[in-house]
């Protein structure tokens, strides 16, 4: 399920997502990547049940899925991800002098 | 090197290995909270000028703003260096300053020593404390444009 994550890109989006609900157009306007291609994110992140969709006239909107312990699983999995991999470093290099 | 399970619905998993003792990654992981963690991710308005921890059972979890404005986030629970420490997490995934009653999740981190370093295990367990979902967390943060300033660092890092 997470594995839907281990895409910067779909990592991205659902980081945009979780600041708000979104249509296609609105996240390609925010990412350098295009429609079809966010199209096909959405959908792997949907199956994965991160991701809700509705239909709100032409339009359909997404958002983080309100059900979705996995969306609140997911957003912590990413951020121990990052802070890890940043601890690691901090813990195998001397600390940066201070300027 | 990080690797995760999923089997536990309230709970996140995450590992990674580091060649350094476990009183080294103990110490880095405490006190040196501020070298690691990472800058977009506070909840307080402003830039993140420090986060740091009060090191004994009970202390604050705290983080500091180019104000000078300190909040307290969380309370450490476990407190036995070099192999395990744990605190309680009472942000919601709004990054929005906790309210004074929050019911918080809670991280344990023990630290085992290898042949060439440190093992180092993070658990994020009772994630349902959280709420029900994130209705309420799409709605707090819909009106004021989210995560403070995050994401646009977020995905110029990536």
């Amino acid at each position: 399920m997470l594995e839907a994550l281990g895409d910067p890109t779909r990592r991205t989006i659902f980081e945009l997502l979780g600041a708000g609900p979104r249509s296609v157009a609105e996240i390609a306007g925010d990412l350098p990547v295009s429609r079809p291609a966010v199209s096909q994110h959405l959908k792997v992140l949907r199956d994965a049940g991160l991701v809700a969709s509705t239909a709100m006239g032409t339009r359909r909107i997404y958002a983080v899925d309100p059900q979705g312990l996995a969306a609140i699983r997911g957003y912590f999995d990413q951020f121990w991800n990052q802070a890890l991999a940043a601890f690691a470093q901090a813990a195998e290099n001397p600390p940066e002098e201070k300027t | 090197m990080t690797s995760h399970t999923t089997d536990q619905d309230t709970a996140v998993r995450s590992s990674i290995h580091v060649t350094a003792t476990p009183e080294h990654a103990f110490e880095v992981f405490t006190n040196g909270i501020d070298r690691w963690w990472p800058r977009a991710h506070h909840v307080q308005p402003g830039e993140l000028r420090q986060v740091g921890l009060d090191p004994h059972v009970g202390g604050r979890m705290w983080e500091e703003n180019d104000a000078g404005e300190v909040c307290a986030w969380g309370r450490v629970l476990t407190w036995e260096p070099p192999r395990a420490f744990a605190f309680s997490w009472l942000i919601g995934p709004d990054w929005k300053p906790p309210a004074a009653d929050a019911v918080g999740s809670r991280v344990t981190v023990t630290f085992t020593p290898t042949d060439t370093g440190t093992r180092v295990d993070l658990v994020h367990d009772q994630l349902d404390a959280h709420g029900p979902g994130w209705e309420g967390v799409r709605d707090a943060v819909g009106s004021d444009g989210g995560w403070p300033g995050s994401l646009r660092d977020f995905a110029d890092a990536l």
